[in-house]
C-alpha cells in the first residue's frame, strides 16, 4: 500500500466562508457555535476533507472498473521496508517544513480525522455486508458485475481502499506530528494511540506481501519440505518435516433426537433433544425429550460385529453406546446400539417409531495433535508437538495444526500443517503495544471526564 | 445448570425490580439515606444471583461459560446492572437503574425464549489463555457502552420533550465522556487481544473476517465520538445521536453479523 499518497493538488479550491458548515456529519450546526474561536472561514475543514475524498473514491472505482485490482507493488521486501524507513523520516521532515500552512494544519486537524474515520468506516461497512472473496474469474450478469468491477467483492485490494486508507495514514501521521512539536508530558496518551495506530496500519500495509502462508500435508512416517500457497504453487522449504503421529480426540458422544425426512436423518432442534453422554456413561439415566435413557454399555473404540459391538483397538472403530429408552408414551421399553460409525462402518440409531430415532452425531474434536521431527539446514533436528493454539517456531516459521483428513476422522493418517513467515511481526505488535497504552491511559483518564 | 436459569433470571430480576422502585419511593415514607440503602442492596442482588449462576455453569461446563450467543448475554446481563449500580453510586440519577435494569430484563428474557442446551463442547481454537480475556473484556465494554447510548438516548428524549435542562445536559454529556472512555479503552484492549489470540491460533492477526470488520466499524465509530467531542465541546445533541447510533452498530457486530450475506466465512458464528 502507497502511505505516501501525495497531498494532490485536486484538493478542491472553492473555499467560500461557511462553505464547511452544512457537509458531512454535522449537518447545519456549525452556523450556531464556533468552538475554537478564531476565523474559520479562512481554514480548510470538513468541507474539503469530504470533497477530497470523495474524489479518492470516485477516482479509486473508476480504476477498478477499468484496470481491477490495485497492484501490490509496495508490499514487498526490500521495496516495502525503504518505504517504511521513506514514511519514518520523511513525514516528519515534510511536517517540520509545512506546518505553519494552512494544508498541513488542515490533514492533521480533527474536522479531517473525523471525515478520513467516517470514509474508512463507511467502505468497511459495505466490505462488512458483501461477501469477499477472492475473483473467481467468471463473469457475472447484471448488477454482479458491477459490484464485482467496482471491487467491493475484495475491497481490500481496491483502489479506493487503498487511497482511503492510504490518506488515512496521511491524517494519522500528521496529527501525530503535530503533537511531537514539542513533546510534553501530558501528550503520552494522545501520541500512544495515535502513533501506536499508525505504526500498526504501516507495518501491517507495507508488510502484508512478505506475509508467507504455506501449506504443508505429510502422512504419518514420511517426511515433506515441499510446501503450497493457496494458488497451488510450489515451494521447497529451508526445512523438512517428518510426521511421527496425528491424534485427535473428540469430546463424549452425544444422543439427539433425529428425525427421517426424504431418506436422511436430521437432528431436531430445541432443548432437551440433546443429551450429552460423560465419559464414562455406563449406568446413566438421562432424560432425553420425553424419554428417559439408560446407558448400558459404552465403547469408545468399537465394531459391529454380527448382533452388535465388541471393542476393537483397530482403525477405523466407532464409539458405541447401548441404550434402553422408555417413558415418552412408549408402550415397551426399547434397547439397541446406537453409534455415529466411521468410514469403515455405517452409524446405528435406535428406532423409536417411523419418524423418529435416536442418533449419536459425529463427535465434537477435543484436540488436534501432530507429533513432528523437525529437521532444518543447519540446525539441530527437533521433537515438537504442534497443537492448535499451540504453533511452534522453528527456523524463522511458525508451524501451525492447520487440518487432517477428514474423510478418516480420528484415524487420519494425515496431518496439515501450516507454515508461515511474518517478518513484520514485531513491528505490529510494538504498535499493538503503545495502542495498549493508550487504552490504559483513557480508561484512567475517564476518572477526570 | 441451564435448566436452572429460569429460577435464576427470576431470582435476579426481582430484587434488582423492588430496588428500582424502592429508589422512587417518596421521600415522605422513608429517609433518603435509609432508602438509597436498600434500594442498592436489593438491586446488588441481581449481579450476585448472576454472579453465582455464571460460575456454577463453568464449573459444570468444565470450560468458560463464554462460547455461545446465550452465554456471553448472561455475562453481559451481569456486567449491565453493575455499570448501573457505580454509576447510580457516583451521580445518584435513579433513571439509570430503570435504564441498565430494563437492557437487563431484555437480554434474561432472549435467553429465555431461546433456550440452549448443555454443551461442554469448545473447540480447539477456542483452547486458549486469551479466550476468557478477550470475552470479558469486550463484554464489560459492551455493558460501558450499551450504558452510554442509553445516556444519549436520555438526552434525545428529555430534548424532544423539552426537558433538557443546559445542567442536565451537562451531567449527561460528562456521565457519557466518562463511560466512552472506559468503554473504548475496553473495546481497544478486547480488540487487540483478539487480534494476539488469532495470531496464535489461526496464523494471522487481521484477516478482515467478517466480525473483525464489524468490530473495526464500531471501534471506528467511537473513535468519531471521542474526535466529535473534543471538536464541538457545545453539540451535544449531535453527540448523542453518535452515541445511539454507535450502539446500533455495536448491536450488529456482536449479534447481527451472523445474519449478513459476509457471514458464510466467518470463524465467529458461533455455529457448530
Amino acid at each position: 500500500m502507497d502511505i505516501k499518497t501525495p497531498l494532490s493538488s485536486s484538493i478542491p479550491s472553492s473555499n467560500e466562508a461557511g462553505s464547511q458548515a452544512s457537509i458531512g456529519l454535522q449537518g447545519n450546526l456549525h452556523a450556531e457555535h464556533h468552538d475554537k474561536h478564531h476565523d474559520r472561514s479562512k481554514d480548510f475543514g470538513y468541507a474539503e476533507s469530504f470533497y477530497f475524498q470523495l474524489g479518492l473514491v470516485v477516482i479509486g472505482f473508476s480504476l477498478s472498473w477499468l484496470t481491477g485490482s490495485f497492484p501490490s507493488l509496495f508490499t514487498h521486501w526490500p521495496v516495502n521496508g525503504f518505504l517504511f524507513i521513506g514514511c519514518l523520516v520523511g513525514f516528519p521532515l515534510l511536517y517540520l517544513a509545512s506546518q505553519d500552512t494552512k494544508l498541513t494544519k488542515w490533514i492533521g486537524g480533527i474536522p479531517n480525522a473525523i471525515i478520513s474515520i467516517a470514509f474508512f468506516a463507511v467502505l468497511t461497512i459495505i466490505m462488512g455486508i458483501l461477501p469477499q472473496h477472492a475473483s473467481d474469474g467468471h463473469t457475472h450478469e447484471g448488477i454482479e458485475n458491477i459490484i464485482e468491477r467496482l471491487g467491493f467483492y475484495q475491497m481490500t485490494s481496491s483502489w479506493a481502499f487503498a487511497f482511503i486508507l492510504g490518506w488515512f495514514g496521511v491524517t494519522l501521521a500528521f496529527s501525530t506530528l503535530k503533537r511531537c512539536f514539542p513533546l510534553d508530558k501530558k501528550n503520552s496518551g494522545y501520541l500512544l494511540g495515535h502513533a501506536g495506530l499508525w505504526i500498526t496500519l504501516l507495518a501491517a500495509t507495507l508488510g502484508s506481501g512478505d506475509l508467507q502462508r504455506l501449506q504443508i500435508s505429510v502422512d504419518e512416517g514420511n517426511t515433506e519440505w515441499r510446501a503450497t500457497d493457496n494458488d497451488g504453487h510450489v515451494y521447497e522449504l529451508a526445512m523438512a518435516v517428518n510426521l511421527i503421529d496425528f491424534s485427535m480426540t473428540v469430546f463424549p458422544p452425544k444422543l439427539v433426537i433425529a428425525e427421517m425426512r426424504d431418506g436422511d436423518l436430521y437432528s431436531v432442534e430445541g432443548q432437551g433433544n440433546l443429551v450429552e453422554l460423560n465419559e464414562a456413561p455406563a449406568g446413566m439415566a438421562l432424560k432425553l425429550s420425553n424419554y428417559t435413557v439408560t446407558v448400558n454399555e459404552y465403547i469408545e473404540n468399537a465394531f459391529y460385529v454380527q448382533d452388535g459391538y465388541v471393542e476393537s483397538p483397530q482403525d477405523g472403530a466407532a464409539e458405541a453406546v447401548n441404550i434402553t429408552i422408555s417413558g415418552g408414551g412408549l408402550e415397551s421399553p426399547i434397547t439397541d446400539w446406537v453409534s455415529a460409525g466411521s468410514y469403515l462402518q455405517p452409524p446405528s440409531f435406535l428406532k423409536i417409531n417411523d419418524q423418529f430415532s435416536i442418533a449419536v452425531p459425529i463427535s465434537d474434536p477435543k484436540s488436534f495433535v501432530s507429533e513432528v521431527q523437525l529437521l532444518g539446514e543447519n540446525l539441530e533436528p527437533v521433537l515438537a508437538t504442534i497443537e492448535v493454539n499451540k504453533p511452534y517456531s522453528y527456523a524463522g516459521y511458525k508451524i501451525y495444526q492447520l487440518s487432517y483428513d477428514d474423510r478418516f476422522g480420528k484415524w487420519s493418517p494425515n496431518s496439515v500443517l501450516e507454515v508461515i513467515s511474518d517478518p513484520w511481526l514485531p513491528v505490529v505488535y510494538f504498535g499493538f503495544f503503545l495502542m495498549l497504552g493508550s487504552a490504559v491511559y483513557m480508561i484512567y483518564l475517564s476518572k477526570q471526564a | 445448570m441451564w435448566t436452572y436459569f429460569q429460577l435464576t433470571a427470576l431470582l435476579a430480576a426481582i430484587p434488582m425490580i423492588g430496588g428500582t422502585l424502592i429508589s422512587y419511593a417518596p421521600a415522605s415514607t422513608i429517609s433518603i439515606k435509609n432508602r438509597d440503602r436498600l434500594s442498592l442492596s436489593l438491586f446488588a442482588l441481581g449481579p450476585i444471583v448472576l454472579g453465582i449462576f455464571i460460575a456454577m455453569l463453568w464449573v459444570t461446563l468444565d470450560r468458560p461459560p463464554m462460547r455461545t450467543l446465550g452465554e456471553t448475554r448472561v455475562l453481559y446481563s451481569f456486567f449491565l446492572p453493575l455499570v448501573g449500580f457505580s454509576l447510580y453510586i457516583q451521580w445518584r440519577q435513579r433513571w439509570m437503574l430503570v435504564y441498565t435494569l430494563g437492557m437487563t430484563i431484555i437480554f434474561l428474557s432472549i435467553n429465555l425464549l431461546h433456550p440452549e442446551n448443555f454443551s461442554k463442547s469448545l473447540m480447539p481454537a477456542l483452547v486458549s489463555p486469551w479466550f476468557v480475556p478477550h470475552v470479558v473484556v469486550y463484554i464489560f465494554s459492551y455493558a460501558m457502552l450499551a450504558a452510554s447510548a442509553l445516556v444519549g438516548l436520555k438526552g434525545l428524549v428529555d430534548n424532544y420533550r423539552g426537558k433538557l435542562t443546559k445542567k442536565l445536559e451537562l451531567n449527561l454529556i460528562k456521565q457519557a465522556d466518562q463511560l466512552v472512555f472506559i468503554g473504548f479503552g475496553f473495546l481497544t484492549a478486547g480488540l487487540l487481544f483478539g487480534a494476539i489470540w488469532a495470531k496464535e491460533a489461526w496464523g494471522h492477526y487481521w484477516t478482515w473476517d467478517p466480525k473483525e470488520t464489524w468490530a473495526f466499524i464500531t471501534w471506528a465509530i467511537y473513535l468519531i465520538y471521542i474526535h466529535y467531542r473534543v471538536q464541538h465541546k457545545n453539540h451535544r445533541t449531535q453527540a448523542f445521536n453518535i452515541l445511539v447510533v454507535g450502539f446500533i452498530f455495536l448491536m450488529i457486530c456482536w449479534v447481527g453479523v451472523n445474519y449478513l450475506p459476509s457471514a458464510s466465512t466467518s470463524v465467529h458464528t458461533y455455529t457448530n
